[in-house]
């Protein structure tokens, strides 16, 4: 009897949100202005950006905000704010900061989920650096994943080093 | 192995297939541009974008974007939005909601609310200038047929 191959968990989280970049876990930017630090650096063409989250670890957030905020900054033009700020202060360890990628603020929640929101990210973004801006210097420590597509041949995604 | 095709197979199985427009300049006021020709039926179009390849006109020129059905009424797809200056690897994005066309600079095409594509009928996606200003724009719209042997094509 023929038996279906299965196909593999990483094909089909692939075939369902896109090829996965991540940037490992570091302490936040510290008063660092637009176009912010680095999380990741998009090359050889647009990507569709299908999600884009931020995950708090080792460290909780400072209980004062840092006024995050991220923005993508292309090679070449004007920076475009994919998500805008909002009050992280006391964020707890294992919390999230998603991006919707429409330009309004953070979305934030606690460890036990990132809440569905009715802008899904279904952001496109050129070749550039996508940068999380902070307004202060505050401690606390965040990892970061980004989910997509390529819409040209040989674009690609990479977390930065930390 | 991770090759470039392997990974626009995974896009298509995303967005569907891609149709590219050349760079051209924005048409002339009062003439409606066809920029797509649907065939063969129906088709969802999952993204459609323009990216400016030389700088809008900086004095009021508006463009909107409509769906010319061969049999029927037209429906406007994105209603109309200055664009004047928007700068080179600036962005249009046909959402297909009827509300005004989604622009942003260089830096990203923003998400917008809806979650699926638009759905539209045999005969094309035309696009509409309220005056005759320089600039030019390039266009990727990406689609999945709904009936069989339905296809897109640039202009």
């Amino acid at each position: 009897m023929y038996t279906q191959p299965t196909p593999g968990a990483s094909f089909i989280k692939d075939l369902g949100k896109g090829f996965t970049a991540s940037r490992a876990a570091d302490t936040l930017p510290q008063s660092v202005a637009d176009p912010g630090e680095a999380l990741f650096t998009v090359t050889g063409g647009r990507v569709f950006i299908t999600r884009l989250i931020g995950t708090v670890v080792t460290t909780a957030i400072e209980g004062t905000d840092p006024v995050l905020s991220v923005t993508s900054a292309p090679t070449t033009g004007t920076a475009v704010v994919l998500a805008s700020t909002v009050n992280a202060s006391s964020l707890q360890i294992g919390g999230h900061l998603s991006v919707e990628g429409d330009g309004t603020a953070l979305v934030k929640s606690n460890a036990g989920a990132v809440l569905a929101t009715a802008t899904p990210c279904g952001c496109v973004v050129p070749v550039g650096n996508i940068g999380l801006i902070s307004g202060a210097s505050k401690t606390g420590s965040m990892k970061w994943d980004l989910t997509y597509f390529p819409l040209d041949a040989g674009a690609a995604v990479v977390g930065t080093a930390v | 192995m991770d090759t470039n095709a392997s990974r626009a197979v995974l896009t298509a199985g995303r967005l569907g297939f891609r149709v590219s427009r050349p760079t051209a300049a924005l048409p002339t006021t009062g003439v409606t541009t066809s920029y797509f020709t649907i065939t063969g039926g129906r088709v969802e179009v999952t993204l459609l974008i323009g990216e400016v390849t030389t700088v809008i006109e900086g004095s009021d020129p508006g463009i909107s974007v409509t769906s010319r059905a061969t049999t029927g009424t037209a429906v406007v797809l994105n209603s109309t939005v200055d664009i004047s200056s928007l700068e080179a690897g600036g962005f249009i994005r046909v959402d297909g909601a009827g509300s005004a066309l989604v622009k942003s600079n260089a830096g990203a095409v923003l998400s917008t609310t809806l979650s699926s594509g638009f759905v539209v009928p045999t005969g094309n996606i035309a696009v509409i200038a309220t005056t005759t200003k320089t600039g030019s724009v390039k266009w990727d719209l990406w689609y999945f047929p709904i009936d069989e042997g339905a296809t897109v094509t640039a202009a």
